[in-house]
């Protein structure tokens, strides 16, 4: 028998059941506001749903990255390809890799284009302003630069982790 | 496949189409098809260059505690008091990337209105997803008129500010979401962080849906809690700058509040609504008059917040001048008005619609907009290879305390782009100097300007003076120019407006080199810097 929650996370698209010419974007740009399907935050059917979605998600992070690489090669077609993917990376780093992460805390209630626009904002946000007050402590700005969006990043996967997936 | 998948893959296409056109129009061109350039390309006026300079000093000292001495007329005690938003982004990304903090400070505004941009389409497809593609031309207009000034003139800050602002406008208006209290905070503080002025208008935004809830018996206990929660977190992302504001900024503007001003600090250009096309009014009043009368639905706050924004950028005849920075971003907030007033009038019709028929007309009035926003920007701005050739000269050869002092220069009146040259800016008095040019005399001393911003230090922990206040005269007025170890002179006349004064920098020059201490240095077709070996000794006569 089909639990409550997988019933619903099909309407939301968020299975792995997808027809034939149906569009997993289309899907996971449909949320429903069901806050209370937190309560079962331990169901396995769900925790595969949300490990489902997550790579689905990371997959399209790199299609993304790549769209990117290609419209910034366009508009700035007087700059190599190192620069701008370096560039690209650079702004990624900051912004997704540091905040989509923990966007998957309202994963059900917000559609992907939702999660990556404020998560990369979030990002942003938290790498600046640590590294801005880990200054006055004397942490340099090339380490923040490097070490603090992953550090969120993990961060936010382990608050994800705990809520969603541990028993 | 049936269309409404179709649809939605069309609607994502066109979006991501969109935001290349979007950044086409805005950064393409201004910055010659390049991310990386040989010197700030792209930069219009001196708050540019002096958010530039801030976020170069910011990554030379790794970190902002105090203003670099070069920036604060030599002092090193003068306490940090630009918001560091920009600064800190455009350094991280610096170094991430490898592209110079003049290029990525500049860039991080683009990415903040593509961000901005993002998140206006997210609440307007709240409303329903044609209005939320139709309103997406009108945003192209933020490159257009006076609006593109703020961007091109340099008010960077207040680019990072709005996309948090627009961040923490989106997390009010998911207020009943679990949890989302946390991040209006965060992104309230952000806002406040990276421009105090963005802070306080979702502040006031928050103020008032607060007071509306309230009157319509709709707020309750629990929402108390988390908008408490909610300022708390806002208070801590932004506490120490709110120390700043309110010790450095807030003196400044009380003389300001409740006077009528229609001036932004620095002779900006004022932007204004009705500097757009008047058919774009008028269906920018439809769609407001729909909304107010037609929508059923008014809990989407974005409507609202461009209302409400509408009305604060009129509060500059009461004395908030801010208001008029404000209005450079109407477009953002005005967009949706656009969408509503133009999906409703094709409702009216009753006839068939779809997505497809949406993002056709959405593509085409934005290429209609193209032929009054596209900007060909041939010019590289107030920097040239030979300027900044000579100010990367005084940086790498000058000794760091060493006195310098600039004589004319084009770009005389954007005093912080000479802060590139990273040693303390004495330049000369344009009013004085033309004065000696028409009487026909060289002199020993000319008046000289230092330059500096707010310039506080700290005499006990909360008692702050500003030094500009205490001894104005150490920083403006006769200097003895023989006591100077480095003299820059432009010397290649551009045009003949500047013809005269240039004349007279290469005749002054030449008395210079007149003495056997001085020698040049350096020069360049457009740039020639002295060295004096004997400051003090008589170097004119």
């Amino acid at each position: 028998m089909r639990s409550a929650y997988f019933n619903m996370a099909n309407d939301k698209g968020t299975t792995t059941k997808t027809g034939s010419g149906e569009s997993v974007l289309n899907k996971i740009s449909s949320p429903e506001h069901h806050h209370d399907l937190h309560h079962t935050s331990s169901h396995p059917e769900q925790n595969t749903s949300l490990s489902t979605l997550i790579k689905k998600e990371t997959g399209y992070i790199m299609i993304i990255a790549a769209v990117f690489l290609v419209g910034f090669k366009v508009l700035f077609y007087k700059e190599s390809v190192e620069v701008i993917a370096r560039t690209i990376g650079g702004i990624f780093w900051m912004s997704i890799v540091a905040g989509f992460p923990i966007m998957y805390y309202w994963h059900r209630q917000l559609n992907f284009l939702e999660r990556i626009t404020l998560g990369g904002v979030l990002g942003l946000g938290l790498s600046t302003v640590t590294a801005y007050y880990l200054s006055f402590a004397g942490v340099g700005l090339k380490l923040s630069a490097f070490l603090l969006p992953p550090l969120f990043g993990v961060v936010g996967s382990v608050i994800i982790y705990f809520r969603f997936f541990r028993r | 496949m049936d269309f409404k998948v179709k649809g939605k893959h069309l609607e994502y296409l066109f979006l991501a189409l969109f935001l290349g056109l979007f950044l086409w129009l805005g950064a393409s061109n201004l910055f010659d098809h390049k991310l990386s350039h040989e010197y700030p390309y792209g930069y219009f006026a001196s708050d540019a260059f002096l958010h530039q300079t801030t976020a170069q000093s910011i990554k030379n000292m790794d970190k902002y505690v105090n203003v670099i001495y070069y920036k604060a007329a030599g002092y090193e005690d003068v306490i940090a008091y630009d918001p560091p938003v920009s600064g800190f982004m455009s350094t991280l990304l610096s170094y991430l990337s490898g592209l110079e903090v003049y290029d990525t400070i500049y860039l991080w505004v683009f990415i903040c209105l593509l961000f901005s941009v993002l998140i206006i389409y997210l609440l307007v497809r709240e409303l329903d997803h044609h209005t939320a593609l139709l309103s997406l031309p009108f945003l192209l207009l933020i490159f257009a008129y006076t609006f593109y000034s703020g961007i091109i003139y340099g008010q960077w800050d207040f680019y990072y500010a709005t996309m948090f602002m627009l961040a923490a406008l989106w997390a009010l208006n998911k207020f009943e979401m679990d949890k989302s209290y946390l991040l209006l905070g965060f992104f309230g503080g952000m806002a406040f962080l990276s421009h105090a002025v963005e802070g306080i208008w979702i502040a006031g935004f928050v103020a008032l849906w607060m007071v509306i809830k309230l009157v319509s018996k709709k707020f309750s206990f629990s929402d108390a809690k988390k908008i408490a929660v909610s300022g708390a977190i806002g208070a801590i992302v932004a506490s120490y700058f709110m120390l700043i504001f309110i010790k450095v900024w807030l003196p400044g503007r009380q003389s300001k509040l409740f006077k009528y001003t229609t001036k932004l600090y620095g002779g900006y250009p004022i932007a204004s609504i009705f500097d757009i096309n008047w058919i774009l009014i008028i269906l920018l009043l439809v769609g407001i008059i729909l909304f107010v009368l037609a929508i059923k639905d008014k809990r989407n706050l974005l409507p609202w917040f461009g209302l409400y924004i509408l009305a604060i950028t009129y509060t500059n005849y009461i004395g908030f001048d801010k208001a008029l920075q404000t209005r450079f971003n109407l477009p953002l907030y005005l967009a949706v008005f656009f969408g509503i007033g133009i999906y409703t009038l094709i409702k009216l019709t009753k006839a068939r619609w779809d997505s497809l028929f949406s993002i056709i007309l959405a593509a085409l009035v934005c290429v209609g907009f193209v032929s009054f926003v596209y900007h060909e920007t041939n010019s590289p701005g107030i920097m040239n290879p030979y300027y900044w050739e000579g100010l990367e000269w005084i940086k790498e050869k000058t000794p760091e305390k060493a006195p310098v002092l600039y004589f004319f220069h084009r770009y005389l009146s954007s005093r912080n782009a000479f802060e590139n040259g990273e040693r303390v800016t004495n330049t000369i008095d344009l009013d004085d100097y033309i004065s000696a040019i028409k009487k026909g005399e060289f002199r020993r001393h000319y008046n000289k300007i230092t330059g500096r911003g707010k310039l506080y230090f700290k005499r006990t922990a909360w008692d702050w003076k500003d030094r500009n206040l205490l001894n104005n005269s150490e920083f403006e007025g006769p200097t003895d120019i023989c006591n100077y170890q480095y003299y820059s002179f432009e010397i290649y006349p551009a045009n003949d407006a500047v013809m005269p004064v240039v004349q007279y920098n290469l005749l002054l020059r030449s008395k210079l080199l007149e003495h056997e201490q001085v020698k040049e240095v350096f020069n360049n077709p457009a740039i020639s810097i002295l060295k004096n070996n004997n400051p003090g000794a008589e170097c004119i006569f």
